[in-house]
């Protein structure tokens, strides 16, 4: 089971809209994960396999902590799930090699 | 659908502003008229722009304005200050905002279908289009039923 965080600046928008969109690309592929929407001042990015989030947040993040997805328009659900494919794929490998 | 949320009384188009604060007061301002919230949360709303920035322009041309949960809202609530000149918000990509669609929610997760009802009108380019060049709240009603 992946374990998946939106971040945003109060937790309540577009934590919750990218929470349902990558929540609803990983249910279609299959993937088993649980997306939790939370944001920037209480995650803890070390519990997280990765975080989606504004690039503003992303500059706030420790990028060794954990994989970190930018999106800047929140509304390109292509984008996010060519995103999500690449993390997925990723942890899988490390996955396999650990 | 989105015209389940967004009242006639809570939409202001071609709104003559000239800063991104003066934007999302009037978007919030709009909340309490509606009585979806108390006066505080529009200053709520202009503390999360100026400490979280220009993270709630989700989308090129799209604002969504807001503050955390709490007591200060009374019901969810959806409002739309279309923009008569774009204006930057700070956001190196989605610069400038034509749609300012402020919100409020009681709690984290009971707004999700007003969220998504707006996500699935906004992802339509025409319709982001028509709203912008819309002269009033009726025209702005009829393209959100469509």
């Amino acid at each position: 089971m992946l374990k998946i965080a939106t971040v945003c600046g109060a937790g309540v928008g577009s934590s919750m809209m990218l929470k349902v969109f990558a929540q609803q690309i990983l249910d279609q592929k299959g993937v088993e994960a649980e997306v939790t929407a939370t944001d920037i001042s209480s995650v803890d990015p070390h519990a997280y396999d990765a975080l989606i989030t504004a690039s503003a947040f992303a500059d706030l993040l420790d990028p060794t902590a954990t994989r970190i997805i930018r999106i800047d328009n929140m509304l390109d659900k292509i984008y996010l799930k060519q995103q999500l494919e690449i993390v997925v794929a990723d942890i899988a490998g490390s996955d396999h090699n650990s | 659908m989105l015209s389940d949320w967004l009242q006639a009384s809570a939409i202001l188009p071609q709104a003559d502003l000239t800063t991104s604060e003066a934007a999302i007061q009037v978007s919030g301002h709009l909340l309490v008229r509606n009585d979806y919230a108390d006066k505080s949360y529009v200053t709520a709303m202009l503390e999360n722009y100026s400490k979280n920035g220009n993270y709630i322009v989700i989308a090129p041309g799209i604002a969504i304005p807001h503050a955390a949960p709490g007591s200060m809202v009374h019901h969810q609530g959806l409002s739309l200050v279309t923009l008569k000149h774009p204006l930057n918000f700070g956001h190196p990509l989605n610069d400038p905002v034509c749609l300012v669609f402020g919100f409020c929610a009681p709690d984290h997760e009971g707004h999700l279908d007003m969220l998504m009802d707006l996500a699935a009108l906004l992802e339509q380019p025409q319709y982001v289009t028509r709203i912008q060049n819309a002269a009033t709240k009726e025209e702005i009603l009829q393209i959100i039923s469509e």
